[in-house]
């Protein structure tokens, strides 16, 4: 009898164990949100933000000990809310990257986005783009960077020249894939093979 | 017999010990995706899981007219995954140019795929875990007879930490003899049988099935046969923070989705050693997923 009773024992152990350290490969999200407040008479106007490694390890989303790859933009959206008083219909909207004291690297220009509205932004510029993600990428290597990217946004309204009293949220979408070594049964999973310490 | 419950549920519990942290694991991987693409994603999981929930749910159509009896037992269910499962078509989501791709499922292969769009964008599709099986085990008690009628249970509940929240399993099943109304068939017993589970781990799994079968078994000494047919259903209910929160990223709202499982009918063929207190059975389920139980139980 007490040989049977070691039946169930040894079927839970053989789920149970057999675990090993495995490689799989995740995309972390990377969402940056920027609020500008312009409240223009004259309808032009400029803001800035920055964008600091804070910004962008505090809402990685990925396994603790997981290895980024390279970050990668997907997308930029633009949403342009009416605030009191607000006269203008589009706001035409250009916007720039600057890594540190470097120089402004153009990321979209002159983009028309009708209030009360979301945009996803078609195209954008491939240089500014590329500047943007190495410093990212730099923010999450190893020995990280802290120098931080400071995001310009310019516009004018539509009609030229109408009050724009606006809130505009600009959110930068960006992808982390990753891979991380997980301890898991190998008989239900096989995953790649971790590196060697 | 108090000594046998026990172990019978500390081995399911010791088994299940692993499902909080793979679910926790699962939300790694599901992230990246809306519910657009996530269902598609995991689709597969709520097709293995509920077909797993609604297998070893018996072992013969025997139902005695009268008398005690009780059965205490472990069952394991696998369901076995094959390449129909480890890919779905995944759409770009606000993306230029919008795109389509066949990617991995959360079952398929363990690389991330990606899609190249206008000025500098990249899309990335996670990968999966490529599965290879999906086994469960629960414990399980059959007790009986009243007119040929038993019942079957399933349950444990478990605390695994603030992290993972709860295991809990319970289900239900009610099963009569058809064929003590049939003198002329003394050699093969029939029944019909309604079964009905849930199962949840924490708040991240959170699975049905209902599972109807008309059963049939012929006994030859300690053997037994068994077959059946079956008309089933589950659901499992997804949720998942797509981004982290932070001071900056406000109120997350999760993603919620229900799932259905695929398989809606099965045939199940078994056979099974009834010895002196414990009885031993295996059994194969034909579906749009097929799945294995193997079991055993020990009582009167």
């Amino acid at each position: 009898m007490k040989k049977i009773l070691l039946v169930p024992v040894l079927l839970a152990l053989s789920f149970s164990t057999g675990c090993k350290k495995q490689l799989y490969h995740f995309v972390g999200n990377v969402p940056i949100t920027q609020e500008y407040f312009p409240d223009e008479a004259t309808g032009s106007f400029s803001g800035t933000n920055l964008i600091t490694k804070e910004d962008v390890t505090d809402v990685l989303n990925l396994p603790t000990d997981a290895q980024i790859n390279n970050v990668d933009l997907q997308n930029t959206g633009v949403t342009v809310e009416p605030l009191a008083g607000n006269a203008a219909t589009q706001v035409l909207l250009s916007g720039t990257a600057t890594i540190g004291n470097g120089t402004p690297v153009p990321l979209f220009n002159n983009f028309p986005v009708s209030t009360n509205s979301t945009f996803t932004l078609a195209a954008m510029n491939t240089a500014g783009v590329q500047a943007l993600t190495s410093q990212i990428n730099a923010f999450l290597a190893p020995f990280p960077s802290t120098t931080p990217i400071t995001i310009a946004l310019s516009g004018v309204s539509v009609p030229s020249g109408s009050r724009l009293h606006v809130k505009i949220t600009l959110k930068m979408q960006f992808n982390a894939p990753s891979e991380a070594c997980i301890e898991f049964p190998s008989f239900i999973s096989e995953g790649g093979d971790c590196p060697t310490p | 017999m108090k000594r046998v419950i026990r172990i019978t549920v500390l081995a399911g519990v010791m088994a299940s010990a692993a499902l909080p942290v793979m679910a926790d694991d699962i939300q790694s991987f599901v992230s990246k995706y809306t519910e657009t693409n996530g269902k598609g994603y995991m689709q597969p999981l709520a097709d293995a899981f509920g077909a797993c929930m609604n297998t070893g749910l018996y072992r013969s159509a025997h139902v005695s007219r009268v008398g005690f009896h009780l059965t205490v037992g472990v069952e394991t269910m696998t369901a076995i995954i094959g390449d129909g499962q480890k890919t779905f078509t995944a759409k770009t989501e606000n993306f230029s140019p919008p795109s389509s791709k066949k990617v991995p499922t959360l079952f398929g292969a363990a690389q991330n795929d990606s899609i190249l769009g206008i000025g500098g964008a990249t899309y990335w599709f996670p990968g999966g875990m490529n599965v290879k099986k999906l086994p469960l085990l629960a414990p399980q008690v059959t007790v009986g007879s009243i007119m040929g009628t038993d019942l079957t249970i399933r349950w444990f509940s478990y605390a695994i930490g603030e992290d993972f929240g709860d295991i809990k399993l319970f289900g239900w099943g009610i099963r009569h003899s058809i064929s003590q109304y049939m003198p002329l068939l003394p050699f093969v017993d029939i029944a019909v049988g309604y079964y009905s589970q849930s199962f949840k781990v924490g708040s991240v799994v959170d699975a049905t099935a209902t599972l109807i079968s008309l059963q049939g078994s012929v006994s030859k000494s300690i053997l037994v046969f068994y077959g059946g047919i079956g008309m089933e259903s589950s659901t499992l209910k997804i949720a998942y923070a797509p981004e982290k929160e932070s001071a900056e990223n406000k109120n997350v709202e999760k993603i919620r989705f229900d799932l259905e499982g695929g398989n809606k009918m099965r045939f199940t063929l078994g056979a099974g050693l009834n010895l002196p207190g414990v009885k031993l059975h295996a059994d194969y389920n034909i579906s749009t997923l097929s799945t294995i139980g193997l079991g055993v139980g020990f009582g009167l």
